[in-house]
């Protein structure tokens, strides 16, 4: 595991399996970067498969040090699982992020394998009001250019709506973190498929007919977006990828 | 402070108009619930939601009216919506809320309801 130098940054690999041998050799290196002076220290997480409390106490370690040295910290290659355990603890925010890892593996889970006679669309959005918006709009556009039966691109719009919202409120993302989308259109059939970073949830496992019934004697005003995503949709399926990422597909036939 | 996109009339003294803007969803369905509970709570026992405007539905805007229909028509009253347009009067009966809420073509059918005559 090298160290590699740049005129202001110092990249370092942590070491995958904590044995008292790898940490003074991490150490080591360490020590010797931060002699040189850099502005931040990269650490390559991607060796950070199952996270412990030990490699937790070691990053926090890290940023101790360098922080006394008046060095940042920058963490590379984060998985999901290493963002969602930083963010449980409350320690995300002290280091600086590079979530192009996490953005790609999003991407890549809701990437379509393309088919004859598709298009498609595949973009991501950060969970803002802007960026979703914006996401809204593209998506929007695509349908347009479908020329959908009205009734048909209006429930896609809601569906996506409710999914991308759903996302924002309740699966644990902060507003930076991406949310990665495709839409594929076959002659028959829109696939739309979602991926997100944060904390395992199964709508299909949540959908609740009598909701609606029974929203209005409740007084409810809030939880119909599932009820509604099953409604408008003809199927609704979910993965948990890797223990690290939700991957939501939804399908709707149409027809001209 | 954003300004609202929900505007109301008084028509008696016992029925509301509330105009809706092109969209409600998450971001202004607060606001609907609050200016329907308000209402509600002055002795309005008849809301009319005029939908003219209306682009798009979410169930943050489903819900607004869901949750506050039973305090209506508890006092004797009803929400009623008029001016729907046909894909949110599609997503109603997908949802099977057309028969459950009460829903009228255009403003004077719903003021109708109301026991008001313009």
């Amino acid at each position: 595991m090298p160290t590699e130098m740049t005129s202001n940054s110092a990249a370092l690999s942590l070491p995958g399996e904590l044995t008292g041998e790898a940490i003074a050799a991490f150490q080591s290196r360490l020590d010797y970067a931060l002699r040189e002076g850099p502005d931040e220290v990269v650490l390559d997480c991607s060796h950070l498969v199952h996270v412990t409390s030990k490699d937790i106490a070691l990053l926090w370690q890290v940023h101790e040090q360098c922080t006394s040295s008046g060095v940042a910290v920058r963490l590379a290659a984060m998985s999901p699982y290493l963002i969602r355990i930083l963010k449980t603890l409350d320690l995300y925010e002290y280091f600086k992020q590079d979530s192009n890892e996490v953005r790609s593996a999003l991407i890549d889970a809701v990437r379509p394998a393309g088919g004859s006679g598709e298009e498609s669309i595949v973009d991501v959005c950060s969970a803002t009001d802007e960026s979703t918006a914006g996401a809204m709009e593209a998506f929007l556009r695509f349908l347009n250019r479908l020329k959908l039966p009205q009734i048909i691109e209006f429930e896609l719009r809601t569906v996506f709506y409710e999914v991308v919202t759903n996302i924002r409120m309740h699966s644990g993302i902060s507003h930076e973190d991406p949310i990665a989308f495709s839409v594929v259109a076959s002659p028959a059939l829109i696939t739309l498929r979602f991926a997100d970073s944060g904390a395992p949830f199964d709508p299909t496992e949540h959908r609740n007919d009598d909701t609606l019934r029974t929203a209005a004697t409740d007084g409810r005003t809030r939880g119909f977006g599932i009820t509604m995503i099953h409604k408008l949709a003809d199927s609704v399926r979910y993965a948990r990828e890797g223990d690290e990422i939700n991957v939501l597909e939804i399908t709707k036939g149409w027809s001209r | 402070m954003v300004p609202s996109d929900l505007t109301q009339e008084i028509v008696r003294d016992d029925t509301l108009v509330i105009r809706t803007g092109t969209a409600l969803d998450n971001t202004n369905a607060h606001e609907m619930v609050d200016m329907i509970s308000s209402a509600q709570n002055k002795g309005f026992r008849f809301i009319v939601v005029d939908m003219t405007a209306l682009e798009f539905l979410s169930s943050a805007g489903v819900g607004s009216i869901l949750g506050t229909v039973e305090i209506s028509r508890e006092a004797g009253g009803d929400i009623i919506l008029c001016r729907v347009s046909e894909p949110i009067m599609h997503v109603l009966q997908v949802l099977d809320l057309a028969e459950f809420l009460t829903i009228k073509p255009d403003r004077q059918q719903a003021l109708t309801v109301c026991g008001v005559t313009e």
